[in-house]
């Protein structure tokens, strides 16, 4: 076949398949840069300097909302701790407790309880609710509402459900986004601090309706 | 042998690792990131759990997304290379400038059968039912991800998504603020210069504009005619305007230009490209949840060569309202038109496509309706797709699909799709005279497109499962069964008057199977490991006697030209907080009818930020062996172009706002 058919197509003449073994390789920079990562997972080498977990930063956020929100005068008195609860399967282990251990904020003492239902929510200040209870999530806000607690989760699309406080991950770092008219109705004061850092405000009601 | 090496060598590595592997130990001492304020908080870096992207757990099709760190850590320097990163997507670089490009079987040089959309708009040519990759560029920092769909007809937009769909997704105007400039240069990419500034007026309107310019030289010529060195340049803005919280509008345009070598014969010749285009999008949400999107662009491509050219002006206009339908139903509809008048301009007397000018065009409507069930554990999606073209009439295209999701992290999906690819102005209207074959009487030996030349058809039936298995890994697995029929193929000679004819046929029809596995897996916070094995294996068979004269259209090259086994593994390693050490693997099984070898590739990254602005990479490609073959050149008489061992450095600069 001529060129006229190939400057397009490309054009042959094929004759019968032939089989091919692959070929073989002789660069042996390229052999041990196969090996490189496994030497290197001897234990304590590398690692610790390298970027924290999403679970250390989010256990710091969890920590840090509560300076910056404002519980409803008279729902628990100065001396009770403030409680961070972690509904449904934890996904923070010991992390959350140790970044509250021992801290205080507002000259209260800050514990973690774990929850598996929503039976006594009350004491819960700040109420992170755990991916696994994403299927029961508009049952769950309804109650947090009531008990006024400050709802965070990483669930996706948490404020926007009704959520007061969603993690997001946005190239690798982890924001967060506000639902203000869900921190009014759980009469929760949230400080301009914490809005002005919010990567999202949102104003819907957990019912779905805008203010 | 070197790849059961490379296996032992993983396998033992994943031993040590399991071995290894404590539960967090970071419990044991203080939280590091405790203090640091709200906003410090926001800017770290975190490394997450191989989570798959929301958009791939919430799709009932074999959808794989690669991300902007995969770009960037892959060392890739064209979009076609990105590719290869992808399950299932058969990429062969055929020179310098040209790439054969195809999902689950059917590579070929024209990329025939998939679709591929840059921010929405199809950069398809109906001139061959194909993409000229050659002219399909975008600054590769600014691309936010890249969404390959494997099979047939899964998306709502645009025709010829047969084999699948690639969606090139830029970021967001207010994702690319400040300014970003790099340097590249090495022995094969001589040099690639990018500049890109970003900026906005408020919080709801951003903008940027880039400039990017490259020159590139030949691969591998056996014969040492080294025509496949080839240089372009373009610029471009995208503009979005969140004009109030339930109205966007994002416009976005690009020219370039540039000269592509090629060789047809004794001599080289060299093709000027230029064009441009400019899109524009309207997105409308509404308060009870309902979006509408309108979307026009307009795309001019000029190809000038020495044998022929095109000159192509496309306008295209959709739209598409997506509502709820009472509490379980999410109902989409849309519609679109697509004009192009072209020019096909021939320069010889042997080499034409009739007639010489058109208005090729396509218009079509689609309806989709999702259901849940089971609180959302079960989704069943109904749609269909009719559209009308200029050159086979109307075509309808249904699809099933199922989705379960049996828990948080398992899920099944099922799709069965009806899929067509339209066809070319090439296969309608193409006359090649090749000659005289008989000088008394004078018979002469042509190649005819035929007037009546039909879409080809294929009926997909594919199903998927994901799993996420430990918090460190996920895999994702799919298998799939496509029926084809009126696969494009040549006739046998037939005297016409003085010629012996050959005409465009759909006589060659027959099946596909295949699978796809796709691990994902973190063993260290520092260290990713991705990767995937797949296999087609392509079953057809011609219904009339036929000629094998090409690179597509017979039952050979349609078999022999897709790698029956492919495996890619990609490791990103973190070194430390400034350096990251990079490897993309990838084997690749013989292609026959291209006289293919199969072949491993290897390419090594370094990566190191002295600063949050600076970046020096230093990549090496193609490393295993001097020069290898991924793609023929369909003449017996041309050895194939060996694709190089490269190397490049890279440096850039970025201002973070």
């Amino acid at each position: 076949m001529n060129t006229a058919v190939r400057c397009l197509h490309s054009g042959r003449k094929s004759s019968a398949a032939l089989m091919f073994r692959a070929s073989r390789p002789r660069n042996v920079i390229a052999c041990i840069s196969l090996l490189f990562p496994f030497v290197l997972l001897a234990p304590g080498c590398f690692g610790q300097e390298a970027h924290p977990t999403e679970f250390q930063v989010e256990s710091a956020y969890l920590y840090n909302f509560g300076k910056f929100v404002k519980w409803p005068a008279g729902r628990a008195s100065p001396s009770d701790p403030l409680q961070i609860c972690v509904l449904g399967q934890d996904p923070f282990g010991a992390t959350l407790d140790s970044t509250v251990a021992g801290e205080k904020i507002d000259g209260r003492a800050v514990i973690v309880r774990r929850l598996s239902t929503m039976e006594n929510p009350s004491p819960c200040g700040i109420l992170f609710i755990s991916s696994s209870e994403a299927d029961r999530l508009d049952a769950v806000l309804a109650i947090a509402q009531r008990s006024e607690s400050l709802t965070v989760s990483d669930i996706p699309r948490f404020a926007e459900r009704g959520g007061t406080i969603g993690f997001v991950i946005q190239q690798g770092r982890i924001r967060f986004e506000v639902n203000r008219a869900a921190a009014a109705q759980s009469h929760l004061i949230l400080s301009s601090e914490l809005l002005k850092v919010a990567c999202r405000i949102i104003n819907k009601t957990p019912q779905g309706s805008e203010r | 042998m070197r790849v059961v090496a490379a296996v032992t060598v993983l396998f033992s590595g994943w031993l040590a690792a399991v071995s290894t592997d404590k539960p967090q130990d970071e419990s044991q001492s203080n939280n590091p990131v405790r203090d640091l304020t709200l906003e410090q908080l926001g800017d770290l870096q975190v490394t997450t759990a191989t989570k798959e992207p929301e958009e791939v757990w919430d799709t009932p099709a074999a959808i794989y997304v690669i991300t902007q760190e995969d770009i960037q850590r892959s060392g890739a320097t064209s979009i076609a290379d990105v590719l290869r990163l992808a399950p299932g997507v058969e990429v062969g670089r055929i020179d310098s400038d040209s790439w054969a490009v195809g999902i689950r079987g059917f590579e070929n040089n024209f990329s025939k059968a998939v679709l591929v959309l840059i921010d929405g708009r199809s950069v398809y040519t109906p001139l061959f039912a194909g993409v000229h990759w050659d002219v399909q560029d975008v600054l590769l920092e600014d691309i936010d991800r890249v969404e390959i769909i494997r099979g047939p007809g899964a998306t709502v937009w645009g025709p010829n998504a047969a084999n699948g769909v690639i969606n090139i997704v830029t970021k967001k105007a207010a994702a690319t603020q400040g300014v970003m400039a790099s340097v590249l240069g090495g022995n094969v990419d001589h040099m690639i210069a990018e500049a890109r500034y970003g900026g906005s007026r408020g919080r709801n309107f951003n903008y940027r504009v880039y400039g990017k310019g490259f020159l590139r030289g030949p691969e591998f010529h056996t014969d040492q005619k080294n025509f496949d060195d080839w240089n372009q340049a373009r610029g471009g803005f995208r503009a979005d305007w969140n004009v109030d919280p339930h109205n966007d509008f994002m416009l976005e345009g690009d020219i370039y230009g540039g000269d592509f070598p090629h060789e047809t014969g004794p001599n080289a010749f060299v093709d000027s490209v230029s064009g441009g285009n400019a899109l524009g999008r309207w997105e409308r949400t509404m308060e009870n949840g309902s979006n509408l999107y309108v979307q026009a662009y307009f795309d001019r491509t000029v190809r000038i060569g020495p044998l022929s050219g095109e000159t192509r002006n496309t306008i295209d206009i959709d739209f598409l309202h997506h509502f709820k339908l009472g509490d379980r139903q999410d109902v989409s509809y849309g519609g679109g038109l697509r004009w192009s008048p072209n020019r096909y301009i021939s320069k010889t007397s042997f080499l034409n496509v009739l007639p010489e000018t058109n208005i090729d065009h396509i218009y079509g409507l689609f309806v989709q309706d999702e259901i849940h069930f089971a609180d959302d554990r079960f989704t069943l999606t109904l749609g269909a797709k009719l559209q009308h073209n200029n050159f086979s009439g109307f075509d309808v295209q249904p699809t099933t699909r199922g989705l379960w999701k049996f828990n948080q992290h398992q899920s099944f999906w099922a799709a069965m799709t009806r899929a067509v690819t339209t066809p070319s102005r090439i296969e309608e209207g193409i006359q090649i005279n090749a000659g005289q074959v008989s000088a008394a009487p004078p018979i002469f030996l042509v190649v005819s497109g035929n007037p009546h030349f039909q879409s080809e058809k294929s009926v997909g039936y594919e199903g998927g499962y994901r799993q996420l298995l430990t918090r460190t890994l996920y895999v994702d697995l799919s298998v799939f069964h496509n029926d084809y029929d009126h696969l494009q193929s040549f006739s046998t000679p037939t005297l016409v008057g003085n010629d012996l004819t050959i005409f465009y046929e759909n006589a060659i029809a027959g099946a596909t199977n295949g699978v796809e596995i796709a691990p994902s897996w973190a063993p260290r916070p520092w260290w990713k490991l991705s990767g995937s094995y797949s296999y087609v294996g392509i079953d057809l068979h011609a219904n009339a006697p036929g000629s094998d004269i090409s690179s597509t259209g017979s039952v050979a090259t349609y078999e022999g030209s897709s790698p029956a086994h492919q495996v890619k593994v990609q490791s990103r390693f973190d070194i430390s907080k400034r350096f990251e050490f990079d490897q993309t693997y990838a084997y690749q099984s013989a292609l026959p009818a291209q006289k293919v070898r199969g072949y491993q590739t290897m390419d090594l990254r370094l990566g190191w930020n002295p600063t949050k602005e600076w970046t020096l990479s230093l990549v090496g490609q193609n490393l295993f062996q001097p020069h290898h073959f991924e793609w023929g050149t369909g003449d017996p008489s041309e050895p194939p172009i060996g694709i190089e061992r490269a190397a490049y450095v890279k440096l850039s600069w970025r201002s973070e706002r």
